[in-house]
Order: C-alpha cells, then sequence, then structure tokens
C-alpha cells in the first residue's frame, strides 16, 4: 500500500474518479470567480452579471467569455497598480515574484506571483517532476540562466521541494556546462528541447559522447516537443526525455507520465477545455484537434477564468496504463498564432520539425522563411548541415528534402544550404519560423 | 468508473482534512500571538501558503468524497 502510494505526487488526485475530479474543478472554479469579483478590477467589470452558484456544470462554465494573451496587455498597460494592472488579484505588497512573458508575439505580459501563488505553481510541477520520474536521488542540471521567465524557476523549486539536488547552471558557456555536468555526475537536465541538442552536438565535439554522461532523464521546458525531437533527444542522451505544456500566464497544466504517450492534464489544478479552433464554443471529440482554454484553480495572485492558450492540442481522452485517471491529451499540435495559410494551404511549422528531426539528422539547425514574391507566397528552409558534409549538401539531398517536406506539407520548398554555424543557436524561445509577408493570411 | 477511492480511505482523509483545518486554526491563533513581529507574521505566511496547496491536494478530495456519499 505505502508502495504503491509512492508510485504517484498525490495519489489521492491521481486516482480520483473523473467525476471526482470534475467536481472539484467546479467546486474550486465557483470560488475562484467569487475571489476574482472582490479582488480584480478586470474581473469587477467582467463578471460583473455572473455569479459563483450560476456555474453548475461545463455547459455553465461555457457562458463565461474567454480572455488571451491581449486582454491581458490591455489590462495593463497605463492601467495601476504598476505594472500588473487590473488582472492583478492581491494587494500590490503581496506580491514576491515577478515573471513576464518572452514576448514573441508582441509586448511580453507581466505576471505577479504572491508566495502563495507561487507554492501553487510549485506544487503544480512537483507533479510534473514526479510524473517524470524525477526522486529524492536525482542531482538535477539546469543549464540556463533564469532570468524574468518561469519555467526553469518553476522547475527548479519543485526539484527541490520533492527532494532532488538542485544545479543552477546559468552563466557558464555550453562546454563548461557539460565540464560541470559530468563533474558533478549529474542524473536529470531541465533544458529547452533545442539546447539539448545543442548541448549533445556540443559534447560530441569535445570528444564526449553524451550517452556516456549518465544522464537518466530530461525534461523540456520552452518549446514544442514533436515526437521526432525527442526521439534525437533520447537517443542522442541514451536517457528519458519528457514533455509538458503550459505558459507563464496559465502555469504549466499537462505532462507526460512514465507512458511517455501523451500529456496528462494536471487535474484538479486546472479546468482545461479543448475548445472547437473555428467556434471556439463546443468541446472536440477525442482524436480531434482543438484549441486549448485554461482555467489555473488554486492562483489567486493572477486569476485568470477561461485562458485562450492558443496551443492547438488533440483531444486524448480519459485511462492511461499508468493508473493515473485525469484527462489526456494526446498531442500538442502546434501554436494557433503559427497555423498560416501559404498558397492557400494551411501550414504549421511543426510539420517540419517533424520531417527535419527524423529523417534528417545531417541538419544541425534549420529556419523556415515565407515570404511574398509578386504575387506568390515564398517558402525557404535554410538548413544548416553538420560540418562534415560541406558548405553544399548534394543536390539529391535537398532534393529528397524538398519532396518529404512536399509530402507532409503539400508546399514546394526552396531549400537554401547555409555555412555551419551561421544560423542562431536557441537558448529559450527559438523563432525558426519566419514569416515575412506583410498580411500573414492566418489560418 | 473506477469505484470511488476505496483504498484511499484506508488513509484516513477525513482525518487528515481535521488536521489540516486545525493547523491552520493554530497558524492564525500563532500570527495573532506573534503581533506584528516578522519573523512570527512571515512564517507563518510561509506555512498558510502550503495550507493553501494541501487543501487543493487533500481536503478538496475529503470534501467532494463526502458530498458524494450523501447524495
Ligand atoms: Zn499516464
Amino acid at each position: 500500500m505505502k508502495e504503491q502510494n509512492r508510485k504517484y505526487w498525490n495519489p489521492l488526485l491521481e486516482k480520483s474518479a473523473p467525476e471526482q475530479l470534475l467536481a472539484m474543478e467546479l467546486k474550486n472554479f465557483r470560488k475562484l470567480i467569487g475571489y476574482a469579483k472582490e479582488h480584480s478590477v478586470f474581473y469587477q467589470k467582467q463578471l460583473k452579471d455572473v455569479f459563483p452558484e450560476d456555474i453548475t456544470s461545463l455547459e455553465t462554465v461555457r457562458r463565461l467569455p474567454l480572455i488571451d494573451k491581449e486582454d491581458l496587455r490591455k489590462a495593463q498597460e497605463g492601467k495601476s497598480p504598476f505594472p500588473y494592472g487590473e488582472m492583478l488579484g492581491v494587494e500590490l505588497k503581496e506580491v514576491t515574484d515577478f515573471r513576464q512573458t518572452s514576448g514573441t508575439t508582441g509586448k511580453p505580459v507581466y505576471v505577479p506571483e504572491s508566495y502563495e501563488s507561487w507554492q501553487w505553481r510549485v506544487e503544480v510541477w512537483c507533479h510534473i517532476l514526479w510524473m517524470a520520474g524525477f526522486r529524492e536521488t536525482d542531482r538535477v542540471f539546469v543549464p540556463f540562466g533564469y532570468n524574468v521567465y518561469v519555467a526553469f524557476w518553476e522547475g527548479h523549486y519543485a526539484a527541490e521541494k520533492l527532494g532532488c539536488e538542485v544545479v543552477p547552471g546559468g552563466a557558464l558557456d555550453t562546454r563548461d556546462r557539460i565540464s560541470k555536468i559530468l563533474e558533478l555526475k549529474a542524473t536529470a537536465l531541465l533544458s529547452t528541447p533545442t539546447y539539448g541538442l545543442h548541448l549533445a552536438e556540443e559534447a560530441f565535439k569535445m570528444g564526449i559522447d553524451p550517452r556516456t554522461i549518465g544522464i537518466k532523464r530530461m525534461l523540456c521546458a520552452g518549446e514544442p516537443l514533436p515526437l521526432a525531437t525527442r526521439e534525437r533527444l533520447e537517443q542522442s542522451w541514451g536517457a528519458e526525455v519528457y514533455d509538458h505544456i503550459g505558459g507563464t500566464e496559465p502555469c504549466a497544466w499537462a505532462a507526460m507520465c512514465e507512458e511517455r504517450n501523451g500529456l496528462h492534464i494536471i487535474e484538479p489544478f486546472f479546468l482545461v477545455e479543448i475548445l472547437d479552433m473555428e467556434t471556439l464554443t463546443t468541446e472536440v471529440g477525442p482524436g480531434e484537434l482543438g484549441v486549448a482554454v485554461v482555467t489555473p484553480l488554486g492562483r489567486r495572485s493572477f486569476p485568470l477564468i477561461r485562458f485562450n492558450t492558443k496551443d492547438v492540442v488533440r483531444q486524448g481522452g480519459n485511462g492511461c496504463p499508468c493508473g493515473r485517471t485525469s484527462k489526456k491529451i494526446a498531442e500538442v499540435a502546434g501554436r494557433a498564432d503559427d497555423l498560416r495559410k501559404i498558397r492557400g494551404v494551411l501550414f504549421t511549422p511543426v510539420a517540419v520539425e517533424e520531417i527535419v528531426r527524423r529523417e534528417f539528422l545531417e541538419i544541425v539547425e534549420y529556419e523556415i522563411v515565407v515570404q511574398r514574391e509578386g504575387l506568390m507566397d515564398e517558402i525557404t528552409l535554410r538548413v544548416e548541415p553538420q560540418e562534415e558534409m560541406g558548405v553544399e549538401p548534394s543536390k539529391v539531398f535537398n532534393r529528397r528534402i524538398s519532396e518529404r517536406l512536399k509530402t507532409k506539407t503539400n508546399l514546394r520548398f526552396r531549400i537554401e544550404s547555409v555555412l555551419p554555424g551561421s544560423l542562431p543557436r536557441y537558448t529559450l524561445k527559438s523563432k525558426r519560423f519566419k514569416d515575412l509577408r506583410e498580411d500573414k493570411a492566418d489560418g | 468508473m473506477g469505484k470511488p477511492r476505496e483504498k484511499e480511505e484506508r488513509v484516513n482523509l477525513d482525518g487528515m482534512k481535521t488536521i489540516i483545518d486545525q493547523l491552520e486554526q493554530l497558524l492564525i491563533e500563532l500570527k495573532g500571538l506573534g503581533g506584528e513581529m516578522p519573523v512570527i507574521e512571515k512564517n507563518v505566511k510561509a506555512m498558510m501558503s502550503f495550507i493553501h496547496v494541501l487543501k487543493f491536494g487533500v481536503s478538496d478530495v475529503a470534501e467532494v468524497a463526502k458530498s458524494e456519499n450523501f447524495s
């Protein structure tokens, strides 16, 4: 019994019947509405005519308005108290941690955490790390300076709380980080997928096979992690690689269990709706793609009710061999923001990442550029091959990539080879997709 | 769906909820006794944050289980 309990971070929640999870979520949703109306200027206005007792089912939840990043920006810009504005759910003096979004899609959103809200976030991450097999015996290396971005702070504090030994690896260059990982015999990494690949690439250049370093598990953060990239990381490091999904505003809300097949929604910490992308009014069925709308239910410093994350995910339904009962998402398909119409075809950059990472291991870095030439959209894949391939990979090689991309995306790509080391190496959010058209014709 | 928590009931969910409530009450009392002393005020606040987390992870489960038994 005791051993069985140790399998889960919180077996009380993780093995709750789905209807019990929903009951807890609705209860805390009601509580959050009452709280937000009392403490946040934004919600005093937005939910003026909504009352906690109105919420009795998911259908009643869906009658409430959605909010998105733009609403958060508007509620902050020029609004008091500085810098959080009208979303703030506690007195300013209660705020203990400043975080902000990366600003890849516009002006950053400032996110306030009270000590209580921070601990709530950390608890969510304890679920995530425990599911990924992090335990007291792990020495976790975090190869980043965490700056104002949230993910590695959460990972750090949660790893500490569950008893790991955490090594902050900021302010070192990549080679020094590899040396430190070796010196300390670290067993686990928290990393972005891109930097995980880059670390492995650099280790090879140092004459070290990353599989011999001793990293057993890696939790990825900060960027999407398509299956092909995850498999490439697993092969490079000889480690188990886990994904999760979340953001600075809604927190991390779903993550992989030991099955590494889909992501469990961290219920009942979040009420997550996967909505039809066109209408945003009905929930999609298992196997279908939809947009994730997330309500973090216990975070009072920055109450978010029905936050449209714009993450496009595939609904996965309930049930998992791991025994956890929470709903799952089968895969993260990309960002609604990155969905584009190119020559009338709906395109997502994840499709390119899948092909490059799975089938063209000779490519160490790449970039997708969309431009309008005359009336025509042109899409170019710039590829940076491994040094030993030389600057000009063969025409056959380029044609092979182009054909595979055509099959996968229904678009004809121009392939351009660039010098080794000339494309940027990203540590946090990679920007491999550049749409330079003025009218982006969003899908 | 699975039977609601037969095994977990044996870990005395109600007992844990009661203790979490008592801890919260004790912390409020401690804060009162501490007056304005930062050492009391700030440590109590930190501990109250963990109570918030435990209510989410334990007390809510006990409450929902109870309301189901009565329904
Ligand atoms: Zn599972």
